[in-house]
Parts: structure tokens; sequence; C-alpha cells
């Protein structure tokens, strides 16, 4: 997901669940500082590079083909943005080196969902939008892996855009091409996608690269046929995943205020999202590369308040300038970005896995 | 839309096994081509026999080798140029395009290689000092006639389940 979702859609979304207009600028802060905070970043502010939520390009571009950098992407983005839904998935016929990457398969729902949101219980407003960031990327970054894997993350260039009108679905074929430098024409079918890459571990192998940009736009529909669905053409209903993303993440954060129990997957608050539902759905629907303005200006309705827009060095100061650098607000981010990643490394290597190694906290200063 | 029947999934699978098949059998033809020229430029008992027959004197030698090389650079092009049209057409064929001409094509040089394979043998039997090139050259001709076959079964299946598919759509409509 893009910042639209990730800060002004938390921001609505930790107000419905009760929250205070401050308490929700923490909140949808934290969520969004997870797509910035990489190495280069902290190491600008001298704050330790094992807690990086997120890698630069260049910094993916520069590491070295050896087990350990490996494993430290595979921390990296199996923890923040592809969550493995299902660590001991079952597969028939298929060796122990495959299966390592078909569990990291990311998904919303599962038991490591759980366990994001039950970490932030108790826990500064900070972890709780890491925990939103991570819930939320679960439905957007669904059936792509968080580590570097042909054999999963890759695509045919077959994609169509499903589109509905007057109750009936039409199709229409998309096309890709290599220009990261040129926006997507959303009115043409034209994307931006990565290039093949034949080499199963290579880094432009992670993720959605293959997808192009089509997760991250709220008001898209489209089927595709992925490397790992032995010949089963995928449906990305966008529209309705985002929909259940933010209703769930209300839930989620009743659950943090000790208002709805503990939290359990597949379950969403509907009641308190309904009354803004059609206002939600054509915000979500409407066909646009970033929904900012129309979040913000839904947000702002709901409390009234002004929603700063997102300054990635707002709390820069503060943290360089703290004799006690775990009471400023980028020393607490930073205990919930260590908290997060050594749950979800422990959780993989303790499955069996070796994907992402052992996180000790002590790695990754490189 | 029932985008994942069986037939469908069957129908993707096949198509990108032809596809395969046709990638590989225009690679298959490079080898071909530089097998049939290093054969015959660094095999000396070959050119030895066409001079002899040919009883080229010393001072035509430059230029019957020129000749010689000439047609083998023809003979290579013809190979690859045969292999590419086979593949192209299999890879065509996987993408929709009913075009079968390279089926007829296919199976000729299914046949031809298969009957060269006895020739492995006679090779092997009058001497063993080229054992290694014998063997390797018949395993890469064994599995030229293994991605023909595997082709073949592609479009057989293909145009079974595209039958059958265009049946269940028209018993459904």
């Amino acid at each position: 997901m893009q910042a639209d979702f990730h800060y002004y859609a938390t921001y609505a979304a930790a107000y419905l669940a009760g929250f205070t207009h401050e308490e929700c600028m923490d909140i949808c802060y934290g969520a969004q500082f997870v797509d910035l905070c990489s190495k280069t970043y902290l190491k600008g502010i001298k704050a330790p590079q094992t807690a990086a939520t997120t890698m630069l390009q260049l910094e993916m571009m520069d590491i070295t083909a050896d087990i350990a950098a490996f494993q430290g992407i595979t921390r990296i983005w199996s923890s923040f943005h592809f969550l493995p839904r299902n660590l001991n998935a079952q597969k028939p016929q298929r060796t122990k080196r495959y299966m390592n990457k078909y569990r990291l398969i990311c998904g919303p729902n599962g038991e490591l969902a759980k366990e994001t949101v039950a970490l932030a219980m108790g826990k500064p407003l900070q972890s709780v939008g890491i925990a939103m960031h991570v819930i939320a990327d679960t439905w957007a970054h669904q059936h792509f892996a968080g580590a570097p894997s042909l054999v999963i993350n890759n695509t045919t260039d077959d994609f169509y855009e499903i589109v509905s009108k007057d109750g009936t679905e039409t199709e229409k074929k998309l096309k890709f091409r290599h220009n990261p430098s040129a926006a997507d024409d959303t009115e043409n079918g034209i994307y931006t996608n990565s290039l093949f890459q034949r080499n199963e571990n290579s880094v432009m192998n992670i993720g959605h690269g293959r997808a192009g940009h089509l997760p991250d736009y709220s008001f898209i529909k489209y089927r595709y046929l992925p490397a790992w669905d032995d010949y089963k053409v995928m449906v990305k209903d966008n529209p309705s995943d985002y929909y259940k993303a933010f209703t769930q993440m209300v839930y989620a954060m009743k659950c943090i205020r000790g208002e709805a129990g503990e939290f359990e997957t597949g379950v969403y608050d509907i009641k308190t999202v309904e009354p803004y539902e059609e206002r939600i759905m054509k915000i979500i629907r409407k066909r646009q590369l970033i929904a900012s303005d129309d979040w913000k200006e839904f947000g702002m309705e709901l409390s009234g308040r002004e929603v700063e827009d997102f300054n990635v060095n707002r709390f820069r100061d503060e943290y360089m300038s703290a004799e006690r650098k775990e009471d400023s607000f980028i020393g607490r981010f930073i205990e919930g970005a260590l908290a997060q990643k050594g749950m979800v490394s422990s959780s993989i290597s303790g499955s069996g896995n070796p994907l992402a190694g052992k996180f000790t906290g002590a790695q990754e200063n490189r | 839309m029932n985008y994942n029947s069986e037939n469908e999934i069957k129908l993707r699978r096949h198509r990108n096994n032809l596809a395969g098949c046709g990638s590989g059998f225009i690679l298959f033809g490079l080898w071909s081509a530089i097998k049939t020229f290093m054969q015959t430029m660094f095999d000396k008992t070959v050119l030895k026999e066409i001079k002899d027959a040919t009883e080229i004197s010393s001072e035509d030698m430059f230029f019957f080798n020129i000749i010689v090389v000439i047609i083998l650079f023809i003979i290579a092009a013809f190979v690859i140029l045969l292999h590419l049209y086979i593949g192209a057409g299999a890879i065509r064929y996987s993408k929709g395009k009913e075009k079968k001409g390279f089926l007829v094509l296919a199976a000729i040089t299914f046949l031809a290689i298969l009957c060269m394979m006895p020739s492995y043998f006679n090779s092997a039997k009058e001497g063993l000092e080229h054992i290694d090139t014998i063997i390797v050259s018949a395993a890469a001709d064994i599995m030229v006639l293994f991605i023909l076959a595997d082709m073949f079964y592609s479009v057989t299946q293909i145009k079974k389940l595209t039958a059958s598919g265009t049946k269940e759509d028209g018993d459904a409509g």
C-alpha cells in the first residue's frame, strides 16, 4: 500500500476505533514511517540500523550475494511488508528448498497477523502504527513473498483489468513497460513493472515487482497468473480487499484499546464503519494513482481537526538531541520495529525455515 | 467466468509446455548448426575424402577450402532456419494462433533423426576413439526427439482441450 492508506486511511481508522486526534496522528505517522525507515535514514540520525523497516532501491542493489544478506532482506520484507500467512503450509511433491519460500507467501488473517496485533497491545502508539502497516499490507500484498524468489514471485505478462459496468464484467488487457520514471497510465492500461530476472535469488524477484504497483492501487480489480499456483489464475479484487483491511484495522485498534477483547483473525468491524461505507468505497474505487487528498478530507471530516501532511524529518531533531533516545518518538518506533522483526524472524526460524536466519538485533550494521 | 476450471488449467499447462518445447528446439538448432560445422572442419577424414575424390591440386586448395566453408554456412543457415520455423510455430500455436504448418516439418525432422540413430551404433562399432563424441551427439539427438514428441503431445492435448472447452461453453449457453 501507499501513503494514502498507510497514513491518511490509518488516521481515519484509528479515529473510528476511538483514539483521539493526537493519538491518531502518532499512529498514522508510525504506520507511514515503516515505508521510510531505511538503513540510510537510520545511519543519518545515528540510530541502530538493525531497526530498518524498509530498504531503498540503492541499498538493495548494493547487497552482497551471500546467505546473510539474503536473510537480512527476508527479515525486513517479511516482517513489515509481506507478513507470511501460513508458515506450515503444505504442498505435495515439492522440495524443502521450494517449500521454504512457498511458506513465506503473504496473506491476511494468518497466525502472524494475530501475533502482530498482540505485540502492539500495551505498547506505545508507534507500535500500533507498525502493526497497522503490517496488517494493511497483508491485504494488498497477498500472494507474493518477502524473499527473493523467481518461482514464487514471478508472473506471466498476461494481466487483465476486470471492469464492472451495469452489472456485467469485461476484461481489458494491461500492458507493462519497464520505465520507472514514467507514471502509470490508468486510462490506457499501461503500467510499469520489474524486468524478468532468470536468477532465482535475484533481489529483483522480491515481492510484487512483476505486478508493478497494481497491488497498491485501491481502485483496480485484475487477474493474473502467478508462478506458484500451478497454472491457476489469481483474481485480485483490490476494492474489496482494501475495505476489509480498513474494517480489520478498526477492529484491531479497538482490541488494542481493550474494547473488543483479544484480536481474532477473520473479524472485521463492519458495524462501526458501515455508516461511512459508501464514502469509503467511493474513495477506494476512484480511479487515481494516489488517494491521499480524499482520505485526508475524510479523516478531517471525522475528527474536525487538521491532519498534518507526512514529513519524514518531523521527529528527526527530537531523536538526535534526546538524552534518552528511547523516550523520543523515533526511539519508541525503533523499539517497536525491533520487537516486530524479532517476533517474525523467530517465528520463521522456529518453523524450521532458515530463510530469515536468527535475528539477534546485532546484525545488519553493514 | 470460471478461470480455474480443470480444462482451463490443463490448457495453460500444455500451452506453457509447448512454448518451452518451441524455445528449446530453437536452441537445439544452434547446436545442430555448430555440430555440422565442427564435424566437417575439424574432422580431417571428411575433408581428406572430399579432396581425394575431387583430385584437387595444391594450388587450388585455398579456393577449395573457401567453397567448403561457404557450403557449410549455407547448410548451417538452413538448419537454423528450419529449427526457427518449427520452434516459432510451436510458440505461436501456444499463444492461440492455429497455423499447424510447423508440425509437418517437425514430423519430417523427427523421422529423419530417428532414421539416423542407428548410424551412431555403426560409428561406435568402427572404433572407440571417438566414443565420447558419439555418446554426446546421440544424447543430444535423443533430447531433440523427446522435445519433438512432447511438442506433438502438447498440440494434441491443446486441440482436445480447446474442443471440449468450446463444447462446454456451447452446452452452458
